[in-house]
C-alpha cells in the first residue's frame, strides 16, 4: 500500500486516530509518520532530526561513539528507542538528556532510592560536610586535627570508589 | 486458593482493578536489548535465590521456565493480564514468578530485567503498591539494582526512568462511550500527564467498554504523587461516569433496562457466543447490576466470568486449540456453568 500522506512511498506504519468521537485509519511511510509525530515515542529520535538537529556532520564522517561496557552505538539506540546497558546511560548523558527531559517533563528523580544507593548518598553528604569542617579548621590553624580530618576524607573517597 | 478477582473491591461497580508495576534492572547485566542467553539463565536463577525466603502468607509464590508453560496457557495468562503479550511470544530463557492467588506476578527478562506486578480488585492503588513494594524491598537486600541519583531506576526505555512505575486503572465506562464524552476525556487525561488506553494496554482495542488508565510519567515524581494523581483522576471519572449512567436512567429507563435485560438472557441461552458478542453482552450486565436494574448478580461472578472466557483460557482448559464455533460453543457453556452454580 502506497503512504496516504505523500503518495510516493511504501506504507509501513498504520495510525489509528480518533477526533471528537471520529475515527479512521492512516496508512503512512516511516518519514511520513515521522513528521506527522506517530514515528515514536522519542520526539527527537526520527531519522530526520538525526541528521537536522545537533549531529551537522553526516554520519559517515563522524566518530562512531560506543559504550565500553556493551557496545551499544548511539545509533541503535535512536532506532530502536532501547539503551543497551546502564553504563549506556553515562556514556550518552549528554545525547539522550534533551529527549529524557522532553518525555517526563523534568530531568532529576525525586522517589525511592534502592538500598545500594542510599550509602553512597550518605557517604557524599559526609564528604561534603567533612570538606567544610576540613576548610574552618585550616583556616583556625589547627593543623593537627585537619591532618586529622584530612586522612578521615582519604578513607571515606577510597571507599567509596570501591563502591562505585 | 480463590483468585484475586474472586473478592470484592472498592468502586467494583465501575473500576474492575488497580495495578502496580515496577520495572527494575541489575547492576552488571546488559539490558534485554544486549543481554546473552546465559546472562539470562544466570539473572533467573538470582531472583529465584533472593525471593526464596519471601514471606506473603498463604499466598505462596511458583516458579515457572517461562517455555515449558504451552503457548495456550501463556495466552491465557495474557488475557488474564498476568503477563504482557511480547513475554508470552519469546519464552525462551524467561522465568514467571507467579503468586497462588494470581494477584502477583513478576517477569524476569521482560523488556526490563525485572517487572513486578500486583493486581488488587477494585479501586486501591495504595494496597497494590503497598504489596509492590514489599517484594521490591525483599529483592533489593540481595540484588544491587541499576540506579542513578538524578535519573532514578535505569530502564531499558528511557519512558521508565525514575520511579520505573506504572500505576493503572481498569474502568468500565459504558454510558461515558455512549455519550461520546470519553474523547472529551481523553484529551483532558493528557493534559495531566496520564493517558487512557484500550484494554489490553498499549495499541489494543476497547473491548466491553473497559478502558485502562495510567501514568505516563515516571521521573521527577515520587510515587505516592504519581499514586494520587491517578487515583484522584479515576474517582472525577467515576463521578462523570455515574452521573451519565443516570442520564441515561432519565432518559429512556424502559429501552435501558431493555438492553440489560436482553444481554443477560444472551449470557444465560446463548450457545454460539463470540467474544465479541461475551463481552458486548456482560458490558450491559455490569452496568445493569450497578444500576441496581439486575439485584442478586455479584460483580465477582462477572469477573470469574471475564477471566474465564478468553480464547486462549478455553482452549487451555480444553488441553487443545479449538475451532473457532467449538470455542463460541464451549463458551457458552462456561458461562451458563457459572451463572447457575
Amino acid at each position: 500500500m502506497i503512504c496516504e500522506n505523500c503518495g510516493k512511498n511504501e506504507a509501513t506504519t498504520v495510525v489509528k486516530q480518533t477526533i471528537n468521537g471520529e475515527s479512521r485509519t492512516l496508512h503512512l511511510c516511516s518519514s511520513c509518520a515521522n513528521s506527522m509525530m506517530f514515528g515514536s515515542f522519542f520526539p527527537d529520535f526520527g531519522i530526520n532530526s538525526l541528521f537536522s538537529n545537533s549531529m551537522t556532520q553526516p554520519a559517515s564522517t563522524r566518530a562512531r561513539k560506543v559504550c565500553d561496557y556493551c557496545k551499544t552505538s548511539l545509533e541503535e539506540i535512536l532506532e530502536t528507542g532501547k539503551i543497551g546497558c546502564a553504563h549506556c546511560y553515562e556514556t550518552f548523558s549528554q545525547d539522550l538528556a534533551r529527549s529524557i527531559e522532553k518525555i517526563h517533563g523534568k530531568s532529576v528523580h525525586t522517589g525511592k532510592v534502592p538500598k545500594s544507593a542510599k550509602g553512597t548518598i550518605k557517604v557524599k553528604n559526609l564528604l561534603t560536610e567533612y570538606k567544610m569542617e576540613l576548610n574552618r579548621l585550616i583556616a583556625q590553624e589547627e593543623f593537627e586535627k585537619a591532618a586529622e580530618l584530612r586522612d578521615k576524607i582519604k578513607q571515606l573517597e577510597q571507599g567509596e570508589e570501591k563502591h562505585d | 486458593m480463590i483468585k484475586w478477582y474472586q473478592t470484592q473491591g472498592p468502586d467494583n461497580g465501575i473500576v474492575l482493578s488497580s495495578r502496580i508495576r515496577l520495572a527494575r534492572n541489575i547492576v552488571d547485566f546488559p539490558f534485554h536489548s544486549k543481554i546473552s542467553f546465559e546472562q539470562r539463565e544466570q539473572l533467573n536463577q538470582k531472583v529465584a535465590a533472593a525471593l526464596e525466603n519471601i514471606n506473603l502468607g498463604e499466598n505462596k509464590l511458583r516458579f515457572y521456565k517461562l517455555d515449558e508453560l504451552s503457548q495456550l496457557k501463556r495466552y491465557s495468562l495474557v488475557e488474564q493480564h498476568e503477563i504482557s503479550r511480547e513475554f508470552a511470544a519469546k519464552p525462551e530463557h524467561r522465568m514467571l514468578v507467579l503468586s497462588e492467588d494470581h494477584s502477583i506476578s513478576i517477569m524476569v527478562n521482560e523488556e526490563d530485567h525485572l517487572r513486578i506486578q500486583v493486581i488488587t480488585n477494585g479501586l486501591d492503588l495504595a494496597k497494590a503498591y503497598q504489596l509492590c513494594n514489599q517484594i521490591d524491598d525483599v529483592l533489593d537486600e540481595t540484588l544491587t539494582y541499576a540506579f542513578d541519583e538524578k535519573l532514578g531506576y535505569l530502564t531499558s526505555c528511557p519512558t521508565n526512568l525514575g520511579t520505573g512505575l506504572r500505576a493503572s486503572v481498569m474502568m468500565h465506562l459504558p454510558a461515558l462511550e455512549q455519550t461520546g464524552l470519553i474523547s472529551q476525556l481523553t484529551s483532558t487525561i493528557n493534559k495531566l500527564g496520564l493517558t487512557i488506553r484500550g484494554t489490553y494496554g498499549e495499541g489494543s482495542s476497547v473491548i466491553g467498554s473497559i478502558y485502562q488508565i495510567s501514568n505516563q510519567i515516571t521521573l521527577g515524581i515520587t510515587e505516592q504523587d504519581a499514586i494520587q494523581n491517578l487515583e484522584s483522576v479515576a474517582r472525577q471519572i467515576i463521578e462523570s461516569e455515574e452521573k451519565a449512567r443516570e442520564n441515561l436512567r432519565n432518559q429512556d429507563s424502559r429501552q435501558l433496562e431493555d438492553i440489560v435485560f436482553r444481554s443477560l438472557g444472551t449470557l444465560k441461552y446463548a450457545r454460539l457466543l463470540s467474544g465479541n458478542d461475551f463481552f458486548k453482552a456482560v458490558s450491559n450486565v455490569r452496568l445493569g447490576v450497578s444500576m441496581g436494574i439486575i439485584p442478586d448478580l455479584s460483580y465477582t461472578k462477572l469477573n470469574e466470568l471475564m477471566n474465564l472466557t478468553g480464547t486462549a483460557t478455553i482452549c487451555d482448559r480444553a488441553g487443545k486449540q479449538l475451532p473457532p464455533e467449538e470455542r463460541d460453543y464451549v463458551r457458552s457453556a462456561v458461562i451458563r456453568e457459572k451463572l447457575e452454580e
